[in-house]
């Protein structure tokens, strides 16, 4: 299996998953509690949930698999087009993949100092 | 080239999933305030409170539901299943879509942008 | 017998073959003529330097085929009286350079089904017995329709990531890969599978577009080739149980 077989293999894959973590966390942030079903979004409210291990392990998988399908997607965007040259190509994929280890970082970050 | 439906669909799940990916990036840009305190965090939030971006999220919710049912139609397709069907399949997920959205959006709206205008 | 009278409007390229413009004219059309026949009418009764191509005019040989109202088609195989109504649109073939008028050059096209080794590879040249392939065998019965392929463009001139990309394979060239590939009596099906599996050209590229599918005129169904392709990429091993 080369790269390119695994690699969208992976996208569908994320995908799929991604249905799955987003309804996860769509109920989590918008119904879990009462104070968000009452509509206030502010620190307090999210911080309750959110210093819970669970729902950190599922909010920083739920941003691995969304970057990687999200910047993947891009990076096929700019695949399809031969005026973008090989060399070019590979600069581009290296780019994605900073960016992705980037704001992966400062997600992972944001649960650094919760009271 | 006349643009038939497979190809819209192609056009329409490229250009959500931009969308989605602009939004991703800053929404973790946003959500990482939480590290900086109560105080920076709220005043992050403070700045999409608006009926714009209130308006902005209902559009979210559209371009989430219609990429991820496509990408469904997609993975069934890659599996050899439907395609002598597909173009029924994009009108499934055009029809799916609009009834998940209407869900959605309409307590969105009413409890969200309507109550802050 | 009855006619009817079809306003055609057909692309034009300049003299030198630069620019481009929309002539009109009007033909005189039987309910069962065909495209081909009104350009045939066009060439011979009101402008003589209209260029097109074509051959056995009965959709075996695929030179005709031409752009119809934005839909790559046959000319020969596209009768006037089935469309719906008002002015047909005649342009020559997108994604492919033009020469001039309707006719374009196949060059791009055939270069990219030359990089899968379209042509037969036996396993022994040498064999004096024939290799016969049952009509009820699984080869049979998984290319039923591949091989019906008469190379004629359409496919080709239709597939958004082909404009765009001028290296993807397009859709016939990896129809043909797999047929190649499905082939128990070929031996070349690692250097196809090579070929096939580049990240910039290969199958990879194709994003279920359904354009392809849409156009054949022989009714193929090349994004499910392609997608069998990409299978296969997945677990390579599988080329032996086919």
């Amino acid at each position: 299996m080369s790269w390119n077989a695994i690699n969208w293999y992976l996208h569908r894959i994320a995908g799929a998953l991604l249905i799955v973590l987003l309804v996860a966390h769509f109920w989590a942030v918008h119904f879990a509690s009462e104070s968000l079903l009452r509509g206030e979004l502010n620190y307090n409210a999210i911080e309750g949930r959110i210093r819970l291990p669970l729902w950190q392990w599922i909010d920083i998988s739920f941003l691995f698999v969304a970057l990687y399908h999200g910047l993947n997607g891009l990076r096929n965007i700019v695949l399809d087009y031969s005026r973008i040259g090989p060399g070019a190509g590979r600069a581009i994929t290296v780019m994605l993949g900073a960016a992705g280890a980037v704001w992966f970082y400062w997600g992972v970050a944001a649960f650094r100092n919760l009271r | 080239m006349r643009f038939l439906p497979g190809m819209v669909a192609h056009t329409v799940q490229r250009l959500t999933g931009i969308t989605l990916l602009v939004y991703l990036l800053v929404h973790v840009r946003t959500i990482h305030k939480l590290s900086e305190g109560p105080e920076a965090f709220d005043e992050a939030l403070a700045f999409f409170r608006n009926p714009l971006f209130k308006m902005a999220e209902i559009g979210l919710l559209a371009t989430v539901i219609i990429h991820a049912l496509n990408g469904i139609r997609l993975t069934m397709l890659d599996l050899s299943i439907g395609h002598s069907r597909q173009r029924l399949y994009w009108a499934w997920a055009l029809g799916a879509g609009l009834v998940l959205f209407l869900a959605g959006a309409v307590p969105m709206f009413l409890f969200g942008v309507w109550k802050s205008v | 017998m009855k006619t009817h009278t079809y306003e055609v409007r057909v692309s034009r390229t300049a003299e030198a073959g630069i620019g481009r413009g929309i002539a009109g004219f009007r033909v005189e059309l039987e309910e069962r003529m065909t495209v081909l026949d009104a350009l045939f009418q066009i060439l011979r009764t009101q402008d003589d330097s209209l260029v097109f191509r074509c051959a056995c005019r009965v959709g075996m040989c695929g030179t005709c085929a031409i752009s119809v109202n934005g839909i790559p088609r046959l000319a020969c195989k596209t009768r006037p009286s089935q469309l719906p109504a008002g002015p047909l649109t005649l342009e020559p073939l997108p994604n492919l350079p033009v020469i001039r008028d309707l006719a374009v050059s196949m060059d791009p096209f055939f270069e990219q089904w030359k990089r899968v080794l379209p042509e037969f590879r036996a396993a022994d040249p040498e064999a004096t017995t024939l290799k016969s392939v049952p009509a009820a065998s699984a080869y049979a019965r998984n290319s039923a329709d591949k091989r019906d392929c008469i190379s004629c463009g359409a496919c080709y001139a239709a597939c958004g990531i082909a404009g765009t990309n001028r290296q993807y394979l397009g859709p016939a060239a990896l129809n043909r890969a797999y047929l190649r590939i499905l082939d128990p009596r070929d031996s070349a099906h690692r250097e196809r599978l090579r070929v096939v599996d580049d990240e910039r050209s290969g199958a990879w590229r194709c994003h279920t577009q359904f354009n392809c599918t849409a156009v054949c005129p022989k009714g193929i169904s090349l994004t499910d080739s392609i997608m069998r392709l990409k299978r296969l990429l997945l677990n390579p091993s599988a080329v032996e149980k086919l």
